[in-house]
Parts: structure tokens; C-alpha cells; sequence
């Protein structure tokens, strides 16, 4: 990429030089044609008040026109510059050379223009510009006027060899100087290309060892434009992001692998018991061995749960807690009632929160299957929600679902959240440990939280604690 | 044989301790470490334990087991923890199993285990040490009494002559009587050899104790797993 940066800044600079230098050779050559025109003009306006009066062919004009034609003659030797003049009609006077006479008798386009222009008594106007390749000679004509009426013109022919070799010569220097400059930008290029991939480079490097397995590589913080440098920083937090979710995964799976190991013993040793059984009781054994299978099943089903409650993003919202909770309360007094089980609901009719519903009533129903898994028959369940105090303040929400059922020790207690962890009056009762842990994920996703007490009386009290307003 | 299972898991534990009956095995099924030691007896022949209980329980169990008794003890852990079983084996387990089990693998190693430990010097009873089940010298089924020590089978007080392989296959059974012995154990132990179409032999051996000691019971085949002594 460093080569197509550094090839288009010399195109960019090639564009700059060339419609800089192309107007400046032609202003060379213009200068030139210039300089030209008006040096010969200049000489023939001096011939042209040297033309004696038309007057009588007398003695007097014809020694006059003499004496000005040797003068042309010399003028011509000495510049190599045919001179003549010619009379109102056109028709060379005195002349200089035989090619000059021809042309203006036979009034060629090549001096055509400048005689016409001369005899309407302006003086001639040359070419614009003078270019190398144009070897054309040059013709200049310069009225004569005597009182106040144009009798003749006076016309040069001039080569412009040497005034072309001029313009060449300076069109070479422009582009040498062009060339030193593209060098010279040709160099820079190659540095301002190196400086703004720089940061490239690094970033490259970055990914190239994030992609070989180092999930720790990070671009440095550095030099280089704004733009690379906020993509530098992006480029970091997105590496920290895939390296958390990958330690998050693994620990995921090394969570799995140990607790599915029990379950899946128990069906291993179930199977290879099935062959022991007598044939009458091998029914039996086999649905031993399919509800050992089934446990496993809905073990993954709540890891799966889990890790999918860890990972989807639901926006969270205003939302009325209280709502919610009723909801939820609705399908739980089927489950309850079959147990003989007393849901009992208190506290504010309403409580505005902030969460998403759907994560809040996950987080709800997994601490009331809890509540109501440990609870034994004819005792009750207490659900009490209480809205912000003061409203939209710091406290939140809370719902306090309240059991009477064994409750936890003190030490089970700090270990209640933990994934797959189970209190030791529990082994054996369907469920896999993973509720508490699901509604805590749940909560704190969007600033919530839960808290596990015991109850004055014996069971345990689990708070869920939802933010009042938009934590920001 | 009786053995005790500590296991905290209850569908595990469960499992376990159908399949150990299946062979004939008496099983006590703990769940826990307090329970582990109040429920250890002097006639437990073996002590099978989880070590991943809880808290760490299993090598709670281990040393405190291992304080009071020479019990055999027989350890299960998890494949990738080597750690915990080099410290199970310090504490004072005998051996130990990776979950998940293989029957097979469990039996050889429970029979293994009790091997090692039988029988109790003469002395033992006196010195007061905690006593197993007695030592298999003299196995009585019915009219058959097997000598295990003399090598000598008698069939209402009459010996019989059995070839090599038939008592070695008898005593063997007498060994651990009613608990069911795999035929590839039988066939290892006895024939010495793990090649499998040794089912045939075993059988003819089987059908042949059985009419020299005259009784079809004294054997007692267990469909698709082994024999045991009968009843």
C-alpha cells in the first residue's frame, strides 16, 4: 500500500507541475514572439522615417531611395534580415533581397497579412508565440506616413532561428527544474506514505498475533492521524472484548465438564447395569437408565440457558415491576396449589423500574421455582415488591420473596450464586444449581442485582433489585 | 461381601449401588462425610468413595476413615485430577477409579482391593483388630464343604476328585460366596488369560463341578454376566 500512497501523491504532484508548467512554456514562448515583434518593429519604424518624401521622379528621390536600399543592403548583410519597401499599393520600392521582392510582388500570405495590416496604417502584429518547431520566418511591416496619409510600408523578413533556439532553451530548463522537484516530492512521498502506514503496520502486527493465539496482543498507543490513532483504540477495546469472551467460554466449559460428569456416570453405570438385570426387571432398569439420561438433558438445557442469558442483549426500558411480577405469579399459583403451597402477594400495587421485561421475569421465575422447590407442603411463599424510596432515587426496586422453607447456613449463603453450586440438603432433587446463579446474571445485566439472607424464621430471603431509573 | 459407598450425588450413588447388588454385593449408600464415619462397620470389606464431595469433604473421609480402620478404601475421581488422587493415596486410600465407571473396572479393582487384605493373621481376633467377614478356609453349601486350604472338596463328608481347573473354579466362587464373579475375572484368575472364547471351556468346566459335586445349585449361573456360589 506504501507504493500506491507514494504513486499517488507523484501523480498528484505530476498533475500540479504540469498545468503550473505547461502554461509557463507557452508563456515563454509568447514572451519571445513578443521580444521579436517589437525589436523588428522597432527597427523598421526608424527605416520608415528614412523613406524620402514620394515626390517627383526627379534626381533627388532616386539618389534618396539609393541611398536607402544600400542602407537595407547593409542592415541585411549585417542581420540577415531582408528589409523593402513597398508603395500604397504594395509593390516593393527598394528591396534588400530578391526573396522579400518576390514575395511582396507576388503578395504572398506570407507577408501578405503584415503589409495589409501596414498599408492601413497600423503596424503589423505578429505571432503569439514563437514555438521550437515553427520555422517559418517572421514578417513585420511598419506604415509610412507622410501627412497624415500612409504612402507605403516599410517590411522585414526576418529568420527566427535564434529566437527559437531561446525558447527551447528555456522550455529544457523548466524541466529540469519540474524534474528536481518531482524527485524531490518523489522522496517526500515515500517518507509521508511511510508516516501515515505506520500505525498500519502496528495494527497489522496486532492482529496478526491475536489471529496466531496471543488474545493479550494490543496495538500501542502512538503516533499517526486521529483517525488511525481512534482506530487503534477500537482496534484494542474489541481485542479485550474477544479475549473475555473467549476466558468466558472457557470457564463455561470447564464449569460444564465437572458438573455433567456425575450425571453422566449415573447412566453409564445404569447401562452397563441393564445387562444384570433379570429379564422381568429390565423395563424398570431401562427407565432408570432414560430418567438418568433425561436428568442429563435438562442439565445441558440450563447451561445452555445460562450461557445464553450471559450473551443476548435485550434493551432494557421503563417498565412496572410490580407488573411483572403479578404476571409471573399467575403461572406459579398452578404449581404452588398443586403443593398446597400459600403464594401470598404484598406491597405497592405499582413500582416504576428500569430493565427489560423479559430478563426481569426470567430473573422472577427462576427465584420462585427456587422458593417453591425447597418449600415443604401447607407452609407459604411471600412475594412482596416495594417500589423506589424516593422515587427515582439510588434504591431501586425490590421484590423479596420470602420461603419458610430449610434455608441455607451461613457458609452455604456466600456461595448461593455461584453456577452449579447446591446446598447439600438438596442432592438428588431435580434441578441443577443454575437458577440463582441464571436470575443473578439476568438482573445485573442491565444495573440490577440479588441478595440471598436467611429469613428470621428458618428459610431464606432472596432479594431481586431492580434500578429505579436508566443507570446511565 | 459388604461394602460401603460414600457418594454425595443421590441418582449416582443410586446407580452404583443397584449395580454393586446386581453382583451380589451388600451395599450402605452415604451421602456424606459425617454420615461416611458413623455408618462405617468392622464387617464393611471395602470402602468406595467419591472424593469429589463437597468441601472436601472426601479427603476428610479418607483420613478419618483411615485413623480408625485398615478398611480398604477405594477412591473416585475425576480423569484430570491427578493432584487429588496422589493426595487421596497419602491420606491412606488403597486404589482408586476414574469416573465415569466401568463395572468391570470397578468389580476387579473392589475384588482387588479385598484381596489384599485377606485373611486376618490367626491372632487377629485376640489382638482385638477389627475383624471382616471370616476367611473362605471352609465354604459349607449344603452336603458340599469346600477346604480351600487343603485343596480338598467333600460331598457328604466323601472327597471328590476334581481336576485343577475345577477347583481352582470352585474356590474361587467360595472366595467372595454369592457374589457374582464376571467370567472374564474367572477366566483371568483361573485360566490366566484374557483371551474371550474361553466362554466355552468356562462353561464345560461349570456343567462339570456341577455333576461331580452332584448339585446344580452349587454353581449358579448369572445370565450374560459370570457364576457364583449358590445358595
Amino acid at each position: 500500500m506504501r507504493v500506491r500512497l507514494s504513486s499517488l501523491l507523484l501523480l498528484l504532484m505530476t498533475v500540479v507541475l504540469v498545468s503550473l508548467g505547461v502554461p509557463l512554456a507557452v508563456s515563454l514562448a509568447a514572451s519571445q514572439a513578443r521580444t521579436v515583434q517589437a525589436d523588428r518593429l522597432a527597427d523598421l519604424a526608424l527605416y520608415a522615417s528614412l523613406v524620402p518624401e514620394a515626390g517627383g521622379r526627379d534626381g533627388g528621390a532616386r539618389v534618396g531611395t539609393e541611398a536607402l536600399g544600400a542602407d537595407l543592403r547593409r542592415y541585411h548583410d549585417l542581420y540577415g534580415i531582408e528589409v523593402a519597401v513597398v508603395d500604397a499599393a504594395g509593390a516593393p520600392v527598394v528591396w534588400s533581397g530578391e526573396n522579400l521582392r518576390a514575395a511582396l510582388r507576388r503578395d504572398e500570405p506570407l507577408t501578405h497579412r503584415a503589409v495589409r495590416a501596414a498599408l492601413a496604417g497600423r503596424p503589423s502584429e505578429g505571432p503569439d508565440q514563437l514555438w521550437p518547431w515553427q520555422d517559418a520566418p517572421l514578417a513585420a511591416a511598419q506604415p509610412v506616413v507622410r501627412d497624415g496619409d500612409v504612402v507605403g510600408a516599410v517590411v522585414s523578413l526576418s529568420p527566427t532561428g535564434a529566437a527559437r533556439a531561446r525558447v527551447l532553451h528555456r522550455w529544457l530548463m523548466l524541466a529540469a527544474l519540474e524534474t528536481v522537484a518531482l524527485v524531490g516530492g518523489a522522496l517526500l512521498a515515500g517518507r509521508l506514505a511511510a508516516w501515515l502506514l505506520r500505525p498500519i503496520a502496528r495494527l497489522d502486527t496486532a492482529a496478526h498475533r491475536i489471529a496466531d493465539g496471543d488474545l493479550g496482543a494490543r496495538v500501542p498507543a502512538g503516533s499517526g492521524p486521529p483517525e488511525l490513532r481512534r482506530l487503534g483504540r477500537s482496534f484494542n477495546d474489541m481485542a479485550s472484548h474477544v479475549q473475555a469472551s473467549v476466558e468466558a467460554q472457557r470457564a463455561f466449559v470447564a464449569d460444564a465438564s465437572h458438573q455433567l460428569r456425575n450425571p453422566l456416570a449415573a447412566l453409564l453405570v445404569r447401562l452397563q447395569g441393564l445387562v444384570l438385570a433379570p429379564p422381568e426387571q429390565r423395563a424398570a432398569a431401562a427407565e432408570s437408565a432414560a430418567a438418568d439420561g433425561r436428568y442429563l438433558a435438562d442439565t445441558l438445557d440450563r447451561m445452555l440457558e445460562l450461557a445464553k442469558a450471559e450473551h443476548t442483549a435485550a434493551a432494557a426500558g421503563p417498565l412496572d415491576v410490580a407488573a411483572v411480577v403479578d404476571e409471573r405469579l399467575g403461572s406459579w399459583h398452578v404449581v404452588a396449589a398443586r403443593r398446597s403451597i400459600t403464594l401470598r402477594r404484598e406491597g405497592d400495587d405499582a413500582a416504576p423500574g428500569w430493565h427489560d421485561p423479559g430478563a426481569l421475569a426470567g430473573a422472577v421465575d427462576a427465584v420462585l421455582d427456587n422458593a417453591l422447590k425447597y418449600s415443604p407442603e401447607r407452609t407459604a411463599v411471600t412475594v412482596d415488591v416495594r417500589r423506589a424510596d424516593p422515587p427515582g432515587g439510588t434504591n431501586g426496586v425490590t421484590v423479596v420473596v420470602t420461603d419458610e422453607g430449610p434455608g441455607l447456613g451461613a457458609d452455604e449463603l456466600s456461595r448461593v450464586g455461584d453456577r452449579f453450586w447446591r446446598a447439600r440438603s438438596t442432592s438428588g432433587e431435580p434441578g441443577s444449581g443454575l437458577g440463582m446463579s441464571i436470575a443473578t446474571t439476568l438482573l445485573e445485566r442491565h444495573g440490577g442485582g440479588l441478595r440471598v439472607e436467611s429469613a428470621p424464621d428458618g428459610g431464606l430471603r432472596v432479594s431481586l433489585l431492580v434500578p429505579a431509573a436508566d443507570p446511565g | 461381601m459388604r461394602v460401603l459407598l460414600v457418594e454425595d450425588d443421590k441418582r449416582l450413588g443410586a446407580a452404583l449401588a443397584d449395580v454393586l447388588r446386581s453382583h451380589g454385593i451388600s451395599v450402605d449408600l452415604v451421602g456424606s462425610a459425617e454420615d461416611a464415619v458413623a455408618s462405617l462397620r468392622p464387617d464393611h470389606d471395602a470402602v468406595v468413595l467419591d472424593l469429589g464431595l463437597p468441601d472436601r469433604d472426601g479427603f476428610e473421609v479418607c483420613s478419618r476413615i483411615r485413623r480408625g480402620s485398615d478398611v480398604p478404601i477405594l477412591m473416585a475421581t475425576a480423569r484430570s485430577d491427578l493432584g487429588a488422587r496422589v493426595h487421596g493415596l497419602h491420606l491412606g486410600a488403597d486404589d482408586y477409579l476414574v469416573k465415569p465407571y466401568d463395572v468391570r473396572e470397578l468389580m476387579a479393582r473392589i475384588h482387588a482391593v479385598t484381596r489384599r487384605s485377606r485373611p486376618p493373621a490367626p491372632g487377629a481376633a485376640a489382638t482385638g483388630a477389627p475383624a471382616r467377614r471370616p476367611a473362605g478356609r471352609r465354604v459349607r453349601r449344603g452336603d458340599v464343604v469346600i477346604d480351600v486350604d487343603r485343596r480338598v472338596v467333600e460331598v457328604a463328608g466323601t472327597p471328590i476328585a476334581l481336576t485343577r481347573k475345577e477347583f481352582d473354579l470352585l474356590a474361587l466362587l467360595a472366595r467372595e460366596p454369592g457374589v457374582v464373579f464376571r467370567r472374564e475375572q474367572i477366566l483371568s484368575e483361573v485360566w490366566e488369560t484374557r483371551w474371550r472364547g474361553g466362554a466355552r471351556t468356562l462353561e464345560v468346566h461349570v456343567a462339570s463341578v456341577r455333576a461331580k459335586t452332584g448339585s446344580t445349585t452349587i454353581i449358579e449361573t448369572v445370565r450374560g454376566v459370570g457364576y457364583r456360589l449358590g445358595e
